[in-house]
């Protein structure tokens, strides 16, 4: 990460010793007030063989996460939520920088369209699926019916059960929800951007892409590259808006990790095997997170 | 000056295309508050509800229909407010001190790598110990968690981008470490801490795992409640129309009200000055 | 004197026999009436399916229970699909949130090996019900109340999927006619599920896109039981009982899930992701000839009781007087359906007992299928001779008839431990099918994820679990 200066080390006015863990405290202890226990919880269970069904406290080893490696269900899980997170995540970022810089400047209406923009990601999820769902419908939606006014009049489609279909109508729907996140955060990181600086290379003669690329972008990088990062750990976790469109069908094609932990854990209640699962997913993910905050630190740092 | 006039309408013609674009799904739900049933599922589509039909109106303000909405409005606004709190002065002490270091920050975005449905179920065992299931400060304390790791690390991000220099000259004035956070660093993020602050409040509002399971009817919130409108062998789509549409409301005021306080222009320059 | 003697011991004799009379006669909603007087003051809580049941009770039952035994009914609701996860997790918490809980059947063996529901037998004896139980008809009762000889619930709402059919576009001349030229027979409901193809296909060649052949929910979670039961009809059977190898990847659930995507293409375009308000709709638009459903479709196309404020949601019947009943394929499938049971976890056990006892009874549960928000349908005989529920509209009578038959001659839905996995599997593979994947392909993956979920139950157990379904009518009765 792009950590501005490291000025606790420089000593002097700034030392101050304690400050900084008394500024942390309430924080982590809310933390692990609430993540603690499951954790640990889970941590114990994953080396047990215990379901809602069977309970079983003694201990198997790595029993569940050997099984986890001949699972193909949560190979495919993980497959369908990587294709989702990579198409959808650059998808949501370019809409969204683009939306960001077209309402930065002063225009008619500007705080009443910010606020309509922002409506998708207020609606509840089972809202925004369910409703998108009677959009997609093949008789009664308006979509279809669009298309077949301009195109083709016989025209049809059952989005959400064809595999040609499903990923698209998933990904309009995740997208149309969540570009609002990143409009909104890069929208506020833009509006910081110091404008002298800006005004300096106008004058300078630079055009308006030139100042975007060169001056705008840079400076938003540290919040962009978090916002990134956290709207990509929320999508490697979707699950509400999948689960009320296709809950993961037609047959297993779009389940999602968080869709089949569901259906292991929450409808099977195979707990062990679930929360072993949970560990799995979160090391890797962690592996990731650190292996994209290291890149990401090398092209902030070159960019300043 | 005219070149500037005509590129801002040029703009303007494009955001309301935009907006016309973002805004027609959440129309046509809206629209199913108005409409008939008929209306609803008609083939073709009914493009614009035939007659004002309020009954769903009428049926929502003599029911309980509204007190989710109010659950999750309470809810939201405090746990919102307390993550902030907290998170913001713990991304503090990461962006200006390096607290805790690498592996600390990857620790607390760690939190968030968890899907909730996974942690969930032990969670629910401790709740039922201590007996917090179905309660407000139950419910506020899980979101706070929840909020707490995506406020910390965007806030870092913005602390980050205000410049030093700013908060060293004013602890060379005399200001405690908490006078310049207060009116240095805040004033200097605000927009990221507003834009954080609707965030949190956004994801409290549409959370869905943790209050289905640890909410019965005390603190039911909204995301659930609506769930219950679409039954086996019912939907309510007229009621899920006229709640969307209220409840979008306290969220859309306030994006568009407060919006004139963080608005550009307002920079470095002014308060260096 | 001797006469006079007699006359007054005969006399005194009679008021006894009488007075004891009056006592049988006290009816079983009285007696818990009476009995949970002393429970006056108090609260219970019931978990229950939420939206129309949640209204149901409401306006049926819990505002006039508190009126009679001054006890206060508070209600939790979910979606059906959440309600088993609820159930479990609450019971593992061991939190005694719910006192009643509305469970369904196939849950039972799941429900009852746990120890989240109590054995009520005694309770049964001690407030007199064994008579009244005995008046639900006994297919809602068997194996929804009672499991390996405890009863653990009552049986407490009647669904069975029978066919409803337009009767005016069946008797119509010159359908009948064109049918006969097309299709070599007469034009009638159709007795089984290939007739039913034919006259689907019939409607929709000749009629598209006026009005189609048939439409059928195709949402995840409820298309199952639609296929189980053609599955069974053509002799497929979930399991090898001597192995327990899963056997639905046979030429019986080939050809019917086939059947079943086939089908699909007759349907009202769109149909494929249609769950059950959707059909309602197109069906009550007079769009379609044909469905499968659940019992209430067939008060709504009659606009009973749709008038009433919380079901605005439904769009105006243009169908009243033109629907016969009938059944495809002679056994229709018994699914979910609901029964109420007393949650182990409970701290006031007895309490819930003497509601669901009340609640269940013959006057209380007439009273519950009447009203216009209910989706609780017929489920004991005594509703099925209702001259009330017969009254409801010109042609009730048929509709309970054809529910009495169907449920008499119906198949039990697939229960067994874990079924909630089962179905999920099962889901799967039709879902897949439907969205394009071979059907032999769809069920071979299906019965190789059941193979590795039984082995993970347990063989034995789940045979055990299987045989006792099948003993309880899982399969059409041998011919």
């Amino acid at each position: 990460m792009t950590i501005a200066t490291d000025f606790g080390s420089r000593g002097g006015i700034l030392a101050e010793r304690n400050l900084k863990y008394v500024l942390i405290a309430p924080a982590v202890f809310i933390i692990l007030l609430i993540g603690l226990y499951p954790i640990l919880h889970s941590l114990v269970v994953s080396f047990q063989d215990v379901s809602a069904l069977f309970e079983n406290y003694d201990f198997v080893g790595f029993m569940n996460y050997s099984r986890l490696f001949g699972d193909e269900r949560l190979w495919y899980a993980m497959l369908h939520t990587l294709v989702i997170t990579a198409i959808a995540l650059p998808i949501e970022l370019v809409l969204g920088l683009l939306m960001a810089q077209l309402f930065l400047d002063k225009m008619p209406f500007r705080q009443v369209m910010v606020a309509l923009a922002i409506i998708p990601s207020v609606l509840s999820p089972v809202v925004v699926g369910a409703g998108w769902r009677l959009m997609f419908d093949d008789r009664y939606g308006p979509i279809n019916a669009v298309i077949r006014l301009l195109f083709n009049e016989r025209f049809s489609l059952p989005w959400v059960v064809d595999p040609i279909a499903v990923y698209p109508a998933l990904l309009i729907t995740e997208v149309w929800q969540w570009t609002p996140f990143m409009f909104l955060m890069l929208y506020a990181a833009l509006s910081n951007v110091d404008q002298s600086l800006e005004e300096a290379a106008k004058i300078d003669g630079a055009g308006y892409w030139s100042i975007f690329f060169k001056i705008a972008l840079p400076a938003i990088w540290p919040v962009m590259a978090i916002a990134l990062i956290i709207r990509a750990l929320d999508l490697v976790r979707i699950f509400d808006i999948v689960w009320v469109l296709t809950r993961g069908g037609p047959g297993t094609f779009t389940e999602t990790i968080s869709i089949y932990l569901y259906q292991r854990g929450f409808r099977q209640f195979e707990t062990s095997y679930t929360a072993a699962m949970v560990f799995v997913i979160v090391i890797v993910l962690s592996v990731l997170v650190i292996w994209c905050l290291r890149r990401m630190e090398m092209t902030g740092a070159k960019s300043r | 000056m005219r070149r500037d006039q005509v590129n801002m309408w040029w703009r303007f013609a494009v955001a309301l295309l935009v907006i016309l674009i973002v805004t027609f799904p959440v129309y046509w739900l809206f629209s199913m508050a108005f409409k008939t049933p008929d209306e609803i599922f008609s083939f073709p589509p009914v493009w614009f509800p035939g007659s004002f039909y309020i009954d769903n109106f009428k049926t929502m303000w003599r029911t309980d229909d509204l007190v989710p909405v109010w659950n999750s409005i309470i809810i939201a606004s405090i746990s919102t407010v307390i993550s902030l709190g907290l998170g913001t002065i713990c991304a503090y002490s990461m962006a200006r001190f390096r607290t805790g270091g690498d592996n600390f920050a990857i620790w607390v975005l760690s939190q968030r790598m968890l899907p909730p449905i996974a942690i969930v179920f032990p969670l629910f065992l401790a709740y039922a110990f201590l007996g917090w299931v179905d309660t407000w400060h139950g419910m506020i304390l899980v979101y706070t968690a929840f909020n707490l790791p995506f406020v910390i690390w965007m806030m870092r991000g913005y602390i980050q981008d205000v410049p030093v220099e700013l908060e060293e000259s004013s602890l060379v004035d005399g200001c405690t470490r908490w006078q310049s956070l207060i009116r240095v660093v805040l004033p200097m993020s605000r927009t990221g801490l507003f834009a954080t602050g609707v965030f949190t409040f956004i994801f409290t509002w549409n959370e869905f795992a943790f209050a289905f399971v640890l909410t019965r009817d005390g603190v039911l919130t909204f995301p659930v409640h609506v769930s219950h409108y679409f039954g086996a062998l019912s939907t309510y789509w007229g009621k899920v129309g006229v709640i969307s549409l209220i409840a979008t409301l306290p969220v859309f005021f306030t994006v568009a009200f407060l919006q004139r306080y963080i608005v550009r222009g307002m920079s470095m320059g002014a308060l260096k000055g | 004197m001797r006469t006079k003697l007699g006359i007054a011991l005969a006399a005194a004799v009679a008021l006894v026999i009488s007075g004891t009379q009056a006592v049988m006669a006290q009816s079983a909603d009285e007696v818990a009436v009476e009995a949970a007087k002393k429970f006056a003051g108090s609260e219970i809580t019931i978990f229950l399916e939420a939206g129309l049941s949640e209204l149901g009770f409401q306006e049926s039952a819990t505002g006039k229970w508190t009126e009679l035994t001054g006890i206060n009914v508070n209600m939790v609701g979910a979606p059906t699909n959440e309600m088993y996860s609820k159930i479990v997790i609450e019971h593992k918490g061991n939190t005694g949130a719910f006192d009643v809980v509305d469970v369904q059947p196939q849950w039972m063996p799941d429900l009852v090996e746990m120890g989240a529901l109590e054995p009520i037998d005694a309770y049964i004896e001690k407030y007199g019900y064994a008579e009244e139980l005995k008046d639900i008809a006994p297919f809602y009762s068997g194996a929804w109340n009672t499991y390996k000889g405890k009863t653990y619930a009552f049986g407490d709402d009647g669904d069975v999927l029978v066919l409803y059919y337009r009767k005016d576009l069946f008797e119509d001349a010159n359908n009948q006619a064109m049918f006969k030229e097309q299709y070599g027979y007469d034009l009638n409901a159709p007795a089984d599920w290939g007739q039913f193809d034919d006259v689907c296909k019939f409607y929709t060649d000749n009629f598209a896109p006026k009005l189609y052949g048939c439409t059928m929910v195709r949402s995840r979670g409820l298309t199952l039981f639609f296929w189980m039961q053609q599955f069974k009809l053509a002799g497929g059977r979930f399991f090898d009982v001597d192995t327990m190898r899963s056997t639905i990847n046979s030429d019986a659930g080939v050809s019917s899930l086939q059947a079943l995507v086939d089908r699909t293409e007759y349907m009202p375009p769109g149909n494929a992701t249609w769950g059950f308000v959707e059909k309602l709709s197109a069906w009550l638009a007079g769009e379609v000839a044909m469905t499968v459903s659940w019992p209430a479709i067939g008060r709504w196309a009659e606009g009973v009781g749709t008038d009433h404020e919380a079901m605005t949601w439904i769009p105006q019947t243009t169908i009243a007087n033109k629907v016969g009943y009938s059944v495809v394929g002679k056994h229709p499938e018994i699914a979910p359906g609901f029964a109420l049971a007393v949650s182990s976890s409970s701290k006031k056990k007895e309490s819930a007992y003497l509601f669901n006892q009340w609640a269940n009874s013959k006057n209380i549960s007439l009273e519950r299928t009447k009203v216009p928000v209910s989706i609780r349908d017929p489920f004991r005989i005594s509703h099925y001779e209702s001259a009330e529920l017969a009254a409801q509209w010109p042609n009730a009578s048929a509709f309970l008839k054809t529910l009495r038959e169907g449920g008499e001659l119906g198949m039990q839905n697939l229960s067994l431990r874990s079924t909630a996995a089962y179905q999920e599997i099962v889901s799967n593979a039709i879902q897949a099918a439907i969205g394009g994947t071979d059907p032999q392909k769809a069920l071979d993956q299906a019965a190789s994820d059941m193979n590795d979920l039984t082995d993970r139950v347990g063989v034995d157990l789940q045979r055990d679990a299987y045989k006792a379904w099948i003993a309880g009518r899982g399969y059409p009765p041998e011919s």
